[in-house]
């Protein structure tokens, strides 16, 4: 039997951190050669380009400069920008084209020096933009301080402490302490997560994750690949708010895109053997883990404390360290879950390599304040 | 009916006159039903806290007072939620009352 695509053919991966010296366009192209690599492509077999925002550059056509700079001369390009789902959403988008035949060979890429090509005050005050612009903004809000805002509406509703947050930090250094190219490696204690600085509390330092320099990319075939072939089994996406102030706290939207990707795989979350879900504090993840499904309500902070996403746990999560560990910086760091999940699927992570036969991973991510939502759904063919 | 943002000290919110439906980031629509019959009214700026958060890094150059503050997500008894400052000892579940300062509505228990 002939299995169908779309194809996950190729990945690439740079390290995550503090790294001056590369553009955007650089961070891009990086990334795009490690997955034209990776998958046997030469920029010219490509006939579509996405690309993904950045914030120190905001370039009006992101996949033409990147088309142009590798030498690709796509019949489609396009620059996507939902927020940190962008990665996924650019994925989605790449199925869907070859899906509809529009396209052979489809090339997704993101990066960005946004730890090293602005201050910190400017990377804090464009992020908070997701927030509403007279209503919210003035205010004085961030975006930790968003976040901060729906784990203590969590924390009440559900009679927790910040410190049953705290566990998912841990977890994702530890696993982060076995990944090259990491942004931190070195392990912490719930203790460590509770005496750093204060944030916007109930979020403290280590409950949020670090801004770094890096880039990511797939390749996304209509055929199958050269070697071990991961497909996209499904996709969903749920769009139901931009602001905070407007959001269902009951229904992020997560449960209803989880639910299209899994449906069209013909899965459930009892089916996945390997995460990576968006965990750009300790909370998004909380959340995120507990609409979809993989844990009861109140109950994901017990879940990784007794080691449930361990890569030696049930469900092993973000083994790469996520966006607390490896780290974020921006689009890219949606897709470092993508990558790290395909990796594992070709049983090709080495040292880190969860124990098994993984077949069936499921990737979220999320932009904004919990505001666009992508799962993907892949299966090892 | 002009509110805070444009430099009145009072909270407004939106009425579909069509559907009924309430809402407080302005429009010129109904969200719900695309009516575009929409009545502002003034809110009494009495709720419940939904979610507080005490902000201790704040961005320099950005709209906020020194650190650190609070902030909060009030529910208002004409069910819309309004973001707000607030002193540092708040909790979810609150009764409050809103007042102003440099223009911008902050959020105090209620005696």
């Amino acid at each position: 039997m002939r299995l169908r695509g779309p194809w996950l053919a190729g990945v690439g991966l740079t390290p995550f951190g503090r790294q001056p010296g590369r553009s955007v366009l650089d961070w891009q192209a990086v990334a795009a050669h490690d997955a034209l690599d990776d998958a046997g492509v030469a920029p010219r077999q490509v006939d579509a380009v996405l690309a993904g925002y950045a914030t120190t550059t905001g370039h009006l056509m992101p996949a033409d400069l990147l088309a142009e700079h590798l030498g690709a001369r796509p019949d489609i390009a396009y620059g996507m920008s939902v927020g940190g789902a962008t990665g996924l959403a650019m994925v989605a988008a790449a199925a869907r084209l070859i899906e509809a035949g529009d396209a052979e060979v489809v090339l997704v890429a993101a990066g960005e020096d946004r730890a090293s090509g602005q201050s910190t005050d400017t990377s804090t005050r464009t992020l908070a933009q997701v927030g509403h612009r007279e209503h919210e903004v003035p205010v004085g809000a961030t975006v930790p301080a968003y976040y901060a805002l729906l784990a203590s509406r969590y924390l009440a509703e559900h009679g927790l402490e910040p410190a049953d947050l705290a566990p998912f930090a841990v977890q994702m250094r530890a696993h982060a302490a076995a990944v090259d190219g990491a942004h931190f490696r070195s392990p912490i204690t719930v203790a460590d997560v509770g005496s750093s600085a204060r944030i916007a509390e109930p979020l403290r330092l280590l409950d949020c994750c670090p801004v770094s320099d890096g880039g990511a990319a797939f390749v996304v075939t209509a055929g199958p690949p050269r070697d071990v072939g991961v497909r996209i089994a499904g996709v969903g996406e749920a769009h139901r708010h931009q602001h905070v102030s407007e959001a269902d706290f009951d229904d992020f939207g997560a449960r209803r895109c989880a639910g299209q990707a899994l449906d069209r795989a013909g899965r459930g979350v009892s089916d996945i053997d390997i995460a990576g879900v968006y965990d750009s504090f300790t909370i998004t993840v909380a959340l995120l883990l507990e609409e979809i499904g993989f844990s009861a309500p109140g109950r994901s902070g017990a879940d990784v404390a007794a080691g449930r996403f361990d890569r030696a746990g049930a469900l092993p999560l973000n083994t790469h360290g996520g966006l607390l560990s490896y780290g974020h910086c921006g689009v890219a760091g949606g897709m470092a879950h993508l990558v790290e999940v395909v990796t594992q699927l070709r049983r090709a992570a080495g040292g880190r390599q969860v124990a098994g036969r993984p077949r069936t991973g499921f990737v979220h991510a999320d932009g904004g304040v919990l505001s666009s939502h992508v799962s993907v759904v892949v299966e090892a063919a | 009916m002009r509110d805070w943002t444009q430099g009145v000290a009072q909270l407004v919110y939106q009425q579909c006159a069509r559907c009924g439906h309430r809402w407080y980031l302005p429009r010129p629509a109904c969200p719900r039903c695309a009516a575009t019959a929409v009545e502002r009214r003034r809110s009494t700026g009495i709720g419940t806290v939904v979610a507080v958060t005490t902000v201790h890094r704040a961005p320099a150059g950005g709209h906020h007072p020194p650190t650190p503050f609070g902030i909060c997500l009030v529910e208002l008894a004409e069910a819309v939620r309004v973001m707000g400052r607030c002193p540092t000892d708040l909790a979810p579940g609150d009764r409050v009352g809103v007042d102003f300062r440099d223009g911008v509505p902050r959020f105090a228990k209620r005696a």
